[in-house]
């Protein structure tokens, strides 16, 4: 190879990366495309609009903020076009107006004002309202709140079953709620995770057998025919109390158990256990219980017996912190650190020399070894 | 023995309830059973349960509001009956109400039943006067949340 073809190669080589750059085109936003496609617009609108309405979310909160008491309603219309209305139980545009400053004035030719009957408070105190009667009259209904129409929507499947329901236990649909017929009621689709509200206590950790079944253990001293999620039973199956001790499961229908557990603002993974040989004085673990909700402390001791367990041997764990604390519901919360699942909660003391509370967890290996089942490390 | 006297009384007039007119609601003078003082205690359970407070055979229980039989309820030495105007109340070491008998409230605990641990916590008088099933009342305070008698407290109560 010449002098000269060496060199036109290298600068071919160095130019390949340019020439391919300059010829791409960024790939679209799905997101863009999805919206395009479903308000009928090119993707330069479609990109524009979206900028739009996640303004329209900042006056959204505004007003919210500002005037929670007359604010009635806020959506956002796309077709056939785009318009962000504001809906008000007094005044008009006007008040409106002084927050169209900086990025909200790009919205000022999207905006339209209402007038409405009730507000969003109202609405929700309504639907509370109708929510607790159907609670005591155990009536299945789906509750709703219809901004557009400004009115808390009762879905049933009879709604003439519904008013003599009602009827019965004296109570009638209040003003500004209705009823409508619906081919059936939404179903519990979701799922089920550790450190939410059950009955008595709190969910701990997902379980799951070895023949496949899945639950959700708590604690054992928790009553076994009494725990209800979102108003679901919670067939108990099986649990263990004494000795190193007190979990028991539950089979969670209609909500499948996920290797999740609520911290009290959004759900952690669990992918793995620590078990007791492998925890310490002075780790910093963390619990999530329905009552005191998210708290964190230092393990103090991993070899508390705790006197509410027949029989029990030195194998539990305390925590203790100057905020951690316990309340009646707590039990059965997860404890955990990072991704890792290290107890289930069982009791609380105080602590008169550190001046603080102690929580006592069972360690994560009782639920192996006292109940068969395998604590869920992933989904 | 002057609780079995009083135990006796309450049947006989149970028996006699249905010629007499009902005695007056303080006639008797219900049965709070506590921790037996000498117990040693060092954790206290977290479930909850919702229900009314009850006088049933003569003894303080919670009628769960979600069903199941009457627990008796057991309570730290420092809670009180007392006798109010407006019916028994259970009170707390500064004499304040914890709840009354007909109130409906939510009590921290657990169901204890485990013949082992009902043993060590209740005194044989108490098992005898008020058979279980037992619900023990974790308490709010602090000073109540102390473990009690273990061989070595780290610090003695103030």
């Amino acid at each position: 190879m010449s002098q000269r073809t060496k060199i036109i190669g290298c600068i071919a080589l160095l130019l390949l990366p340019t020439v391919g750059v300059a010829g791409a085109s960024p790939p679209d936003d799905p997101r863009v495309v999805a919206y395009a496609k479903e308000v009928g617009r090119s993707k330069t609108e479609a990109k524009r609009m979206l900028g739009l309405q996640d303004v329209a979310g900042d006056l959204q909160a505004e007003i919210s903020r500002l005037m929670p008491e007359i604010l009635g309603g806020f959506y956002i219309e796309h077709v056939p076009r785009f318009q962000v209305i504001v809906q008000l139980t007094d005044g008009d545009r006007a008040l409106i107006e002084p927050l169209l400053s900086g990025r909200l004035n790009s919205l000022r030719p999207f905006l339209r004002v209402e007038h409405v009957q009730r507000s969003l408070h109202q609405l929700e105190a309504t639907r509370r309202e109708i929510a607790s009667w159907l609670n005591e009259a155990d009536i299945r209904a789906d509750l709703d709140i219809d901004i557009r129409e400004n009115l808390v929507t009762v879905n049933a499947i009879d709604p003439m079953n519904l008013y003599a329901a009602l009827a019965a236990a004296g109570r009638s649909l209040p003003t500004g709620s209705k009823a409508q017929a619906v081919r059936e009621l939404t179903k519990p689709l979701a799922g089920i995770a550790g450190g939410l509200s059950i009955t008595q206590c709190t969910s701990g950790f997902s379980v799951i057998h070895p023949d496949g079944r899945r639950g959700i253990a708590t604690a054992a001293h928790c009553d076994n025919n009494q725990q209800y999620y979102q108003g679901t039973f919670l067939p108990w199956v099986y649990g263990v109390t004494g000795g190193d001790w007190d979990v028991q499961w539950h089979s969670t229908p209609g909500y499948t158990p996920t290797n999740l557990v609520w911290n009290g603002v959004n759900y952690v993974s669990i992918t793995g256990l620590t078990y007791r040989g492998s925890q310490f004085v002075g780790e910093f673990v963390c619990k999530n219980g329905r009552v005191t909700g998210y708290g964190c402390g230092y393990i103090r001791s991993t070899t508390f017996a705790p006197s509410s367990i027949s029989n029990p041997n030195a194998t539990w764990v305390t925590v203790g912190s100057s905020t951690i604390y316990g309340e009646g519901g707590d039990s059965g919360a997860p404890f955990w650190k990072g991704s890792s699942a290290y107890g289930i909660l069982h009791g609380i003391y105080y602590d008169y020399g550190y001046g603080e509370y102690r929580l006592v967890y069972m360690p994560i290996d009782g639920v192996a070894n006292g109940l068969g089942v395998y604590v869920l490390v992933s989904p | 023995m002057k609780r079995k006297l009083q135990l006796g009384t309450a049947v006989i007039l149970g028996a006699l309830a249905g010629c007499t007119p009902p005695p007056a609601r303080d006639s008797i003078t219900p049965h709070i059973v506590m921790l037996n003082p000498s117990a040693a205690i060092n954790s206290w359970p977290l479930a909850v349960i919702e229900g009314e407070i009850v006088i049933e055979e003569g003894c303080i229980k919670v009628k769960p509001g979600g069903g199941g039989a009457n627990a008796v309820l057991i309570f730290v030495p420092s809670f009180k009956l007392k006798d109010l105007e407006s019916g028994w109340a259970i009170v707390n070491r500064h004499g304040e109400t914890w709840g009354k008998i007909g109130e409906t409230r939510r009590i921290g605990g657990a169901i204890i039943d485990s013949a082992e641990v009902i043993s060590r916590y209740l005194t044989p008088t108490d098992r005898q006067i008020c058979p279980g099933p037992y619900w023990l009342v974790t308490p709010d305070e602090p000073v109540d949340l102390l473990p009690r008698n273990q061989p070595s407290p780290p610090v003695p109560l103030p």
